[in-house]
């Protein structure tokens, strides 16, 4: 973008989506300016202390809460946006789940043959790796030992890593908030040096809180600074506005900018994956934290078919010492052990549709509950975890005290029916010209699978729509 | 309309309210420190200005609350959220709320382990990486694209 010159379009969002597009549209010869509620860093700054890490990369200085506080949301306020702090594990959806796309938006391109070659491109622009065996830890060894006893099924991981070093003595869980060896393909070192190469521009630090489409162009509001600092407001006009702050961000930004008007599905259908952490106690270490944080994922039909899958995870101690119940003496006693805790997670499927509201003072409201679909899918996946633990030697058994909600999708469903979607198979927001989206806040429903891959799959779709739009 | 900055420091008196609730969640014991004695209420800058203004409010509230109750009124009160299990919702739901928000704070700035008090041994935690090796690989490798 050249000094006093409008962008071709403004980019909301800096993550897997946003960067997919934004780097798509540079290619292409569209100016391009990006906003990014959150800070730029690099592998040489990326937050040390897990405080930091949380504090700094996510919306809410580390979580936020659904109404009933029974969901933690994690969601990502970074250059890179998930693909900073995720486990990038790199999936592509299954029949089940893109049938089930297709089915619930009438958008015909969700099928395995229609989206092949946009995976396929997005898994050309990463390095993808298989976890290796070499390296695993306990903390693996027991959920494969535990899959095996149970007659359960599970496959390796396939990441976005280029290389771990693990013989340099390296642990992945020390890359949760941003990988200091650049191996975690993150969207901040795969897309946007190119796009920035291509002309985009990037700003990190402002939190766009208004958006209008005008006629003949789209403008943009937004309050600019670092958090706890005075933030000035600054207003940025283009062509096209692609919004890409996620299920929440997009959400509530076009609610508070009055599109709701209109638009009765806008902030429905929010899905998060509930995932619910589970430990098991052993007499040997486990050192769960050392080496690669996850090497196997569940591939068993029968969880597909019941709504979960398992995960074998982990994390630091401050984020195990808030999931641990209780407090005093005995948590005190029971952190003590955190080296000789197994961890596997349930992640379901989730069936009830939450909702994005924005009340009176602008403040995001997250409405999401379990149904008794949704608590039977928890409570079979937590009996297989028992399941894998009691046949592994775990000597005492523990539930999380919360619910992580780390995939946030919807609210901005993508199809065709204008009174049960928001964006249409184009990517453009129903009866709007100027503003697209291609994030998680399309999806329609729960995948049921790690959505990473797919957003980056459908932003390639979706920046070839934007870019022929804009050359009309 | 320009925002105001956000408080980074708590007062003295929600550093003593903190400090109070903390120890009631992590006594410390021969191997770990209390909560009071690692020192950390200072440390509380590096949280709130990321907060939201209203979990801000309410967290600075509790904090002066419990610097002037009785000990055992604190432990009640952080009995009560812990025990959310044990309550019909909505009520629960309140309780969640408090644990999470009691919790969050005192184990993110206690178990974060800030001035290598040695939490971190104690509990047998030392992932790393190894930034030296692979900027030392980088720069070998450079080099040897150079010739």
């Amino acid at each position: 973008m050249t000094a006093n010159s409008l962008p071709d379009v403004i980019v909301v969002g800096a993550g897997t989506s946003g960067l997919n597009i934004a780097r798509e549209l540079a290619a292409s010869g569209l100016d391009c300016l990006i906003l990014e509620a959150g800070g730029r860093y690099d592998r040489h700054t990326y937050p040390r202390a897990e405080i930091d890490g949380s504090a700094q990369l996510f919306w809410g200085g580390g979580v936020e809460l659904n109404t009933d506080a029974s969901l933690a949301i994690l969601r990502p306020k970074v250059v890179g946006g998930g693909s900073i702090v995720n486990q990038a594990l790199m999936d592509r959806f299954d029949d089940i789940a893109l049938d089930d796309f297709r089915n619930s938006s009438g958008v015909d391109f969700f099928s395995t043959e229609a989206m092949a070659p946009y995976y396929d491109r997005a898994e050309h622009n990463i390095c993808l790796q298989t976890v290796s065996e070499q390296h695993r830890n306990r903390n693996a060894e027991i959920f494969d030992a535990g899959f095996d006893h149970n007659g359960y099924q599970n496959a390796p991981l396939r990441r976005a890593q280029a290389d771990c070093r693990f013989e340099d003595g390296n642990s992945c869980i020390e890359c949760l908030f941003g990988c200091r060896i650049d191996s975690k393909q993150s969207t901040a070192i795969t897309a946007l040096p190119k796009a920035e190469a291509d002309g985009a521009t990037m700003i990190a630090d402002v939190e766009v809180t208004l958006v209008e489409e005008l006629p003949d162009k789209v403008r943009v509001t937004g309050l600019v600074g670092k958090p706890g600092t005075a933030r000035k407001p600054q207003t940025w006009v283009a062509s096209r506005l692609v919004l890409a702050a996620g299920a929440i961000g997009n959400s509530s930004l076009l609610l508070r900018s009055g599109f709701g008007q209109g638009r009765p599905a806008l902030g429905c259908e929010f899905y998060v994956h509930p995932q619910y952490m589970n430990f098991g106690v052993y007499d040997e270490p486990v050192n769960a934290h050392l080496g690669p944080l996850q090497n196997y994922k569940s591939a068993d039909p029968g969880f597909r078919r019941q709504g979960f899958k398992l995960e074998n995870v982990f994390a630091g101690p401050s984020s195990i010492a808030l999931l641990i119940p209780g407090f005093g003496l005995e948590h005190q006693q029971m952190m003590k052990k955190y080296a000789h805790l197994a961890c596997v997670e349930v992640c379901v499927r989730d069936t009830n549709p939450g909702r994005i509201k924005v009340n009176r003072k602008g403040q995001t409201i997250i409405e999401k509950k379990l149904n008794r679909e949704d608590v039977s899918r928890r409570e079979a996946g937590a009996a297989a975890i028992r399941n894998i633990f009691l046949s592994t030697g775990a000597k005492q058994l523990i539930e999380g005290d919360a619910g992580i909600g780390l995939h946030l999708m919807g609210g901005c469903a993508i199809g065709k029916d204008k009174k049960t979607s928001v964006i249409d198979p184009d990517f453009t927001l129903h009866g709007s010209r100027r503003i697209h989206s291609a994030d998680s806040s399309v999806f329609p429903l729960a995948p049921g699978i790690n959505p990473a891959l797919t957003i980056a799959a459908i932003s390639l779709r979706a920046a070839e729509a934007i870019a022929a739009a804009s050359r009309k | 309309m320009e925002t105001a900055p956000s408080p980074k420091n708590l007062t003295p008196t929600q550093a003593r309210g903190l400090d109070r609730l903390g120890d009631i969640l992590i006594p410390g014991d021969e191997d770990l420190p209390s909560f009071s004695q690692a020192n950390l209420t200072g440390d509380m800058s590096r949280m709130l200005p990321y907060m939201n203004e209203a979990d801000r409010s309410s967290l600075l509230l509790l904090m002066t609350a419990c610097a002037f109750l009785p000990t055992f009124a604190i432990r009640a009160l952080v009995a009560l959220a812990a025990g959310w299990r044990r309550a019909p919702e909505p009520v629960a739901g309140v309780l969640r709320m408090a644990n999470i928000g009691i919790k969050g704070v005192v184990h993110s700035l206690y178990w974060s382990d800030l001035h290598h008090g040695g939490i971190h041994p104690a509990i047998g935690y030392n992932a790393t990486i190894n930034e030296a090796a692979y900027e030392a690989s980088l720069k070998t490798a450079n080099q040897q694209e150079e010739k």
